[in-house]
């Protein structure tokens, strides 16, 4: 167990004095934080100034669970020789002991593990692989995370809001804009019509050909992601560790969707010119 | 050229899906608590064994291997803990105001009444589980409580002594301190305001 956070999970060092004859018990106890000090040995212990003017006394009492794991109760008490530190350079309710007193009473011993993730977005994902491995595991931000921040709450729907429209007009002028651009080809087309092709022929041929260079478009985009992600840009990054499977579904639907919508759009205006 | 636009439709498309995707958890439009866990850190998990058995190097080792798992330290109560060890960055002393105290600021007799106050409360405690050998460029890994690795341009300062204060408000009260000299051991490779403590500690 780490020293220094110890008295969370071990039981109370606590210090003694004036007994009373009428409650069997001592009247000033006094809690104290156990750190080791090279120095001491045995039963020796230093507590600040502070501390020994008021409550100073021999006797230690180990106070702690006991079997019934429900209530504190005293588990062990010693005759102990504290003296004053008078070079004390931590704050007044520290107990300074020798090693050997300490892990009488503390062992080196960790039951519960930190675990730095690559990004937040993975949560749940490493929750659950922790569960299936039989350990109990907690995010400590979702744990902690208490009520909404009003200013918060709004940024986010105003985000949410931009992107969704941003992807309505995106898909609405990339319709308009790509359907004037396969317009420049159309002499193509008529030439295809002119040696004997058919029309519902030429039709596939256009949203092949646009499907095909929607995914040459995909493939670029996801590469250049990747190479921003790794020289650690960090909006592109932090947008990429929420790309799960269905996000990257919902990419390739949309732009298949836009593809698709510009070469039909541009199919209609296709078979009027080529009808007349 | 229509290619290129296809090209800038994707990526707009793809970041704006991302965005609602990174949107769509509220998490971060809530208000952090640190009564329970001081150190704020949306990357941490805690885990211990359904039984509550301790946690062996067999199991860290296990855990390490999990995807998206960068490290694992088992002084995970420690990970809560602040620790200051630039004076004028992390801490400084105020002398000559004896009697006047606030969260951090605690008189010390022995110092002539100097307080010290606490500063930059954003570093917590690692342990050395989180590094590995690979990680110095210089020294040791802490082999003794008081040892500690962290980053120096200095490669010269291994071995040096230095005061290093520690305050933990969940698991000691507000105003305690606990203060340590201790060695520096190892210098680390990566720049990092990251100082890495023994298990001990």
């Amino acid at each position: 167990m780490n020293m220094l956070s110890s008295s969370i999970n071990s039981g109370e060092f606590l210090i003694c004095s004036i007994y009373s004859d009428i409650l069997k018990d001592y009247k000033q106890k006094v809690p104290l934080v156990p750190v080791i000090n090279d120095k001491l040995s045995g039963n020796e212990m230093l507590i600040s100034s502070e501390v020994y003017s008021k409550y100073g006394g021999n006797i230690f009492q180990y106070r702690d669970y006991g079997p019934d794991n429900k209530t504190k109760e005293i588990l062990n008490t010693e005759e102990v020789q504290t003296s004053e530190n008078k070079t004390n350079t931590s704050s007044s309710y520290f107990l300074e002991t020798s090693e050997e007193f300490y892990y009488k009473y503390n062992t080196n011993s960790s039951n519960q593990v930190s675990i730095y993730i690559s990004s937040y977005a993975k949560t749940s994902q490493v929750l659950k692989k922790l569960e299936k491995k039989n350990y109990k595991a907690i995010s400590t931000y979702r744990i902690s995370a208490g009520d909404y921040i009003e200013d918060l709450v709004n940024e986010r729907l105003v985000i949410i809001g931009i992107c969704v429209l941003g992807l309505v007009i995106l898909l609405a002028a990339g319709i308009l804009i790509l359907r004037s651009l396969l317009k420049i080809r159309i002499k193509d087309y008529y030439v295809l019509k002119f040696i004997g092709m058919k029309l519902n022929a030429i039709h596939k041929t256009c949203y092949h050909e646009t499907c095909l260079y929607s995914i040459f478009a995909m493939a670029a985009t996801l590469i250049v992601m990747f190479i921003t992600r790794m020289c650690n840009i960090k909006i592109v990054s932090e947008i990429i560790w929420y790309y799960t499977f269905g996000a990257y579904l919902q990419f390739f639907l949309y732009n298949f969707l836009l593809a698709a919508l510009s070469a039909r759009a541009f199919n209609r205006i296709l078979k009027g010119r080529l009808q007349v | 050229m229509f290619t290129s636009f296809l090209f800038i439709i994707s990526i707009v498309s793809f970041l704006l899906i991302g965005e609602l995707h990174l949107q769509s958890d509220d998490i971060f439009t809530k208000e952090y608590s640190q009564a329970a866990f001081r150190h704020k850190a949306p990357e941490r998990l805690i885990a211990a064994h359904t039984d509550d058995s301790e946690i062996t190097e067999d199991a860290l080792d296990e855990i390490r291997k999990i995807p998206y798992v960068k490290t694992a330290d088992s002084c995970s109560y420690a990970n809560d803990i602040n620790f200051y060890i630039k004076q004028g960055k992390d801490y400084k002393f105020i002398y000559g105001q004896r009697g006047i105290k606030g969260f951090g600021q605690t008189t010390s007799e022995s110092e002539g009444g100097k307080l010290v106050s606490f500063l930059d409360t954003s570093h917590f405690m690692m342990s050395d589980d989180n590094i590995t050998e690979k990680d110095l460029a210089e020294g040791n890994l802490p082999q003794s409580r008081n040892e500690i690795v962290l980053y120096s341009e200095d490669k010269n300062i291994i071995g040096t002594i230095i005061p290093c204060y520690f305050t933990a408000a969940n698991i000691w009260d507000t105003n305690e301190y606990y203060q340590a000299d201790l060695k520096i051991s190892g210098i680390l490779k990566e720049k990092t305001e990251q100082v890495y403590f023994s298990k001990e500690l």
